[in-house]
Order: structure tokens, then C-alpha cells, then sequence
């Protein structure tokens, strides 16, 4: 082969290659920058959500500011004639919503995990609406607060939510009753017996937080 | 290689330059305005963590303490809040609601919004409406305007360091404090701040002595004892057992007692007071001290009644019968920083809540004369075992001792709420 022709051949190989050696490069770097962007993106979306999350959960306050143990009841079921009623205010800075409540480590806010008939259940008092929490007709109220709120209906999960400021008055049935006496568990047993004259409440917000509280049955 | 060759600027390296360039340049950016956007983020964060940790450290500057009388009933006009004095009664005119007014002390460092009272242990006092009937704490919101189970919203808040400061607050007039229902009348008031702290007093107020609180000295029923015979017909409103040696608690009496109640025991053997004793119902808790040569005794009396009332004679009786025995007459109170003798015309009067020194005269300038432990004649006595075991000798009264349970014995029996 001459020079000459040599040396065309040799100009159009280098020219692919580098065309070659440019497009793979401009590939790797595309996907690189790509690979890097969604892996950045996906860090700084999740720590957005993750701080959003910390920030909400940390500016959580809330409060039990009373707990009232009740057995005078008239009219009432043995399974509810004495009542636990508790009392949680907001007082953060954010609306909050209780998704549990908790005593002596029982759930409180579900179905009834009280055995021999008997029916613990939940109550929001004063949010002026019926829900799933509601298991008998509360009566009327002289502290109504607007702003204890509850879940829009249809909502298969029940919480109240509390405004900022709000207070929520909760009502918890408990059996006064259980026949025999010995067949209730420590955790349920009516305050009347002296088996289970101290509660141990927690109160759990949606966010994650807990306000605990000690308290002696009348 | 020639000198051009070497001048000539590297074209195809400029491109690749540019494109690495551009490319590292474009991570490094990216990169950067992530690390940008967490730490903006982050920051976010610690503002946020920083105002909730400014909010614990006001939360927890937070501080109310009742002071005596911690409550005090309220028959007159509330300036802004109870325009007409009917609303909370006079003495003589009907009253809409009961008024009272809480005293407080704030010692924090900042101010306190009250959003809320609680009062337990009203008994049947707040009652939830039907259908459901169920007792509930006595719940007071903060109102412009007077109304049942309201506090005076311009008393909401509280500055730092204010004393004496004044709380009213409104309830119906079929809830009295304290209440009537218990055994002990003793209501706990609870308070409610917008920090979510709690601030809770009992009242009546028990009163710090010598550094102890009421709980030091005890605080129940009284407790009568005999070593004679008791006949349980002369005592009425007890029941009992007739025995030899019988000793046994007081059965709780109504409360407050109806007007001039006092309980009357008759018979009682070897008494020399025409076998006549009245025991009536303000709460006696302590203590005797001694003053000079003359032994004085001083026992704080706490109006547990709900009506006002003014102590103007009276005796007290401290162990057994005969010439050992420790009595007193009533020479005067001392209340609110004065001295009222007893022989004044203008007795002062005791509100529900408040207390008062009694002072009554032993007329004893010595010791006193050993008659036996355990006495051999009919015995009556008050209190706790502490008197019954430590009361022979002079030595007994050569400190303070607290008496517990200790009534008072008013000749009168008609005075007391």
C-alpha cells in the first residue's frame, strides 16, 4: 500500500475511534450524570422527608392533663358503669392526631379485648361527632372544645385529631362487673375488686410519640 | 521534534478537556446543590430543634404555688367579671353561683396562661347530664363573661414573680367547696397551663409547720377511747359497742355539719363536767407550745365548713380527768397577724379554708405530777397514741409536740359551721 494511501486510511480510523471513543464516553457520562442525579435526588428527597418527619414528630406536645376514675354511672351496662375519662390537650405547636391509648399495656382503642361479655371501649366525648371510637351515646357536655376533631368518615383507621390548644376528653367504659371475679385478668379487672387499682395510660399520637401517665383508682 | 510542533496547541485534547470538564463539572454541581439542599434541610431541622428546645426550657420555667388560704369564698362584686353583687351572693341577698378565689404565687421565671381548672373529689357536685349520669372533676374554661364552672379570663394569665395573685372562678351553687360528700373534705385543684404543665393544691390548704406538711401530724377521724364504761345510747350519731376498754374510730358524720351541730357524749364516768361534752367539727391538727412559765397551747384550727365563723370561747381538754389533766381556757386567736382576745367584742371571722391559731391558757406555771401509766380511773382522751403514751411528766412539754387528731371542746357547741 502507498504512503498516501496509508495514511487515508490511518485519518479515517482515528476519526471513527475518537467520534467512538467521544460517544462512549459522552454515554458513560450520561448515564453517570443520570445515575448521579437520581441518587442525589433520592438523598435529598429522603432526607426531606426524613427531617419533615422529625421536624412534625418533634414539635409534637401533648398533654394528659387529668384522669378521672368514675363509678357512679346510672343507666348504664355493668360492662360500662365505671369509667376512665382523660383528658389530653395539644400543646404544641402543630395538630396532632391520638391514634391509641394504652392501659395498664392493653389497647384501648380497638375492639374489646375484655372476656365474660364485658366491653372495653372508646369514646371521644366532646368532638360532636360520632365515629369509630363511639360505642354508646355520650351525654351532653358542658366543656365542648371545637377544636377535638374527628376522623371523616369512612376512615378505617380511627384517630382524633386535636387542634393546637385543643383539649379531648376520652372516655373509657370499664366493666364494674366481672363474674367470677377471678376470671379477669389483672389488666382489666374492675378497680372495685383492688386488683388493678393503679393504671398505667399511654396516649400514642400518629407521629410516633407517647405522653404516659400514672394514676390510682378512687 | 521541531519547534512548531511543539507550539502547536493540542486540539483534540481541548475538546476531551472540555467535555471531561463539563461532565465533572456537572456532577460536582449536582453534588453540590444536593449537599446544598440537605443542609438546608438539616438546618431547617435544627431550628426546629432549637425552638423546641427554647419551648422545654420555657415549659419547664413554668411554676405556680398556691398560697394560704389557697381558696377563699367570694360574697361580693368581681371587678370586670361580676357586675352585680347578687351574682355571687351577699349574706343576706341569693346568690347565683358560688364564687371563689384562688391565691397564687408565681416564683418562675415566666408568665403562666391558665387554660383550665380541675377540682376533684366534688362527690355528686359535677354530674354529666343523662343519659349517661356519670360523675366527672369539676371542669372550669376561662369565660368573659360569669357563668357556672368558669374562671375569669382576665386572671388567664399570670406574670412572673406575682404574688397573691387572684383567681375567680364561678360554680354552681350545688357545688360547694370543700366538698361535703367525703369523708375528709379535701379538694384537689388542678391547673392546667398552655405548656402543658400541671399545677395541682389541695384545699383546704394544709398549712407547712415547722417545715412538715399536714401529712407529718396525720389527719382523720377522731378517735375516742375509754377505759370505763361507754354507753353507746349517750352517744348519739356514733353507734358503737358498749364495752370496758372500748375504743373506736368516729363514724364519719354528715358534712358540713347542719348549724350548730356538735356531738354530744353524756355519761361519760369521772368526768367532771356535768357529764356533758361537745365535740364539733373544725379540724384540729396541731400543736402544743410552750411560752414562758405559762404553758399556752396553740392549736391550729382549719375551717373545714363552708360557711364562715367566728371561734368565741371554748375549752380544751387535753387527757384525763382530775387534777393532772392539761386544760385550757380560750384566751383568743391569732389570725391574719392580729391577736383577738377572746373578751373582745369583735371576733374575727373565719372564712372556708383559712385557719387560725387558738390559743387557750393551761394556767400551769409548773410541772406536772406523774398519775400512773396506764391511769387506773375512767379515762378519756383525744388524739393519737402519741399524747396517750408521752403525756405523764414535766417533761413532756418541754418542746413542740404535734398532737394529731386533736378536736376542739367548745362549751357552746354552737359556733361552728
Amino acid at each position: 500500500m502507498s504512503r498516501r494511501k496509508l495514511r487515508r486510511c490511518l485519518a479515517v480510523s482515528t476519526v471513527v475511534g475518537n467520534m467512538l471513543m467521544i460517544l462512549v464516553t459522552l454515554s458513560l457520562a450520561a448515564i453517570l450524570v443520570a445515575w448521579a442525579g437520581t441518587s442525589f435526588g433520592a438523598f435529598s428527597g429522603g432526607s426531606q422527608l426524613f427531617f419533615a418527619q422529625r421536624e412534625q414528630a418533634l414539635q409534637e406536645r401533648f398533654v394528659v392533663e387529668e384522669v378521672f376514675f368514675n363509678d357512679t354511672a346510672t343507666g348504664m351496662p355493668s360492662s360500662q358503669a365505671q369509667q376512665i375519662f382523660i383528658f389530653v390537650r395539644n400543646v404544641g405547636p402543630i395538630n396532632i392526631n391520638i391514634v391509641a391509648i394504652y392501659v395498664n399495656g392493653t389497647s384501648a382503642s380497638t375492639s374489646s379485648p375484655y372476656s365474660s361479655g364485658t366491653t372495653g371501649v372508646l369514646a371521644v366525648i366532646n368532638s360532636g361527632a360520632s365515629h369509630g371510637w363511639d360505642s354508646f351515646t355520650p351525654g351532653t357536655t358542658n366543656n365542648p372544645d371545637a377544636g377535638c376533631l374527628a376522623p371523616p368518615s369512612g376512615t378505617s383507621v380511627p384517630y382524633v385529631g386535636l387542634t393546637v390548644g385543643a383539649v379531648c376528653e376520652f372516655a373509657l367504659a370499664w366493666p364494674d362487673t366481672i363474674s367470677p371475679p377471678t376470671s379477669c385478668a389483672p389488666n382489666y379487672c374492675p378497680w372495685s375488686t383492688n386488683a388493678a387499682t393503679i393504671f398505667q395510660i399511654v396516649v400514642a399520637s400518629g407521629r410516633g410519640n407517647q405522653e404516659a401517665y400514672t394514676a390510682r383508682a378512687t | 521534534m521541531s519547534r512548531a510542533l511543539l507550539l502547536r496547541p493540542p486540539r483534540r485534547r481541548a475538546v476531551s478537556t472540555m467535555i471531561g470538564g463539563v461532565i465533572v463539572l456537572s456532577l460536582l454541581l449536582t453534588a453540590l446543590a444536593t449537599v446544598l439542599f440537605v443542609t438546608q434541610q438539616y438546618d431547617q431541622y435544627e431550628q426546629t430543634v432549637n425552638n423546641m428546645v427554647q419551648y422545654n426550657n420555657r415549659q419547664t420555667a413554668e411554676d405556680l404555688v398556691a398560697v394560704y388560704p389557697g381558696l377563699a369564698v367570694v360574697n361580693s362584686t368581681i371587678s370586670g367579671w361580676s357586675t352585680s353583687q347578687s351574682t355571687c351572693g351577699t349574706t343576706t341577698g341569693t346568690k347565683e353561683y358560688n364564687c371563689y378565689v384562688a391565691t397564687l404565687n408565681n416564683p418562675g421565671t415566666i408568665g403562666v396562661q391558665i387554660m383550665r381548672i380541675y377540682i376533684n373529689s366534688t362527690g355528686s357536685g359535677c354530674i354529666r347530664n343523662p343519659p349517661s349520669n356519670y360523675e366527672q372533676p369539676c371542669i372550669l374554661n376561662p369565660s368573659g363573661t360569669i357563668a357556672p364552672y368558669t374562671f375569669d379570663q382576665a386572671d388567664q394569665f399570670v406574670n412572673p414573680g406575682a404574688v397573691n395573685y387572684q383567681v375567680f372562678f364561678a360554680l354552681p351553687t350545688g357545688v360547694a367547696l370543700p366538698n361535703p360528700s367525703p369523708p375528709i373534705p379535701m379538694n384537689t385543684i388542678v391547673i392546667a397551663s398552655s405548656r402543658g404543665n400541671i399545677f395541682s393544691f389541695q384545699f383546704p390548704l394544709q398549712p407547712m409547720l415547722f417545715g412538715q406538711s399536714n401529712s407529718a401530724y396525720s389527719q382523720g377521724n377522731m378517735r375516742i377511747a375509754y377505759t370505763g364504761a361507754k354507753d353507746s345510747g349517750n352517744e348519739p350519731l356514733n353507734g358503737g359497742t358498749q364495752a370496758n376498754g372500748y375504743c373506736h374510730q368516729e363514724n364519719v358524720q354528715s358534712y358540713p355539719a347542719a348549724p350548730g351541730y356538735a356531738e354530744e357524749l353524756k355519761g361519760i364516768t369521772g368526768y367532771g363536767d356535768s357529764g356533758v361534752l361537745w365535740f364539733v367539727n373544725p379540724w384540729v391538727t396541731l400543736p402544743i407550745l410552750r411560752s414562758g412559765a405559762t404553758f399556752y397551747i396553740y392549736v391550729i384550727v382549719i375551717n373545714t365548713g363552708t360557711a364562715d365563723y367566728s371561734p368565741t370561747a371554748g375549752t380544751l381538754d387535753l387527757t384525763w380527768y382530775g387534777s393532772n389533766h392539761i386544760d385550757g381556757e380560750f384566751i383568743g386567736v391569732y389570725f391574719d397577724g392580729a391577736f383577738t382576745a377572746a373578751t373582745s367584742a369583735s371576733q374575727p371571722s373565719i372564712g372556708p379554708g383559712q385557719w387560725y391559731y387558738a390559743i387557750f391558757d393551761t394556767g400551769v406555771t409548773g410541772g406536772f405530777v406523774d398519775v400512773g401509766n396506764p391511769p387506773t380511773s375512767s379515762v378519756m382522751w383525744w388524739g393519737g397514741a402519741s399524747i396517750t403514751n408521752n403525756q405523764k411528766g414535766s417533761g413532756f412539754f418541754s418542746g413542740t409536740v404535734l398532737v394529731s387528731g386533736l378536736w376542739i371542746r367548745y362549751e357552746t357547741g354552737t359556733s361552728c359551721a
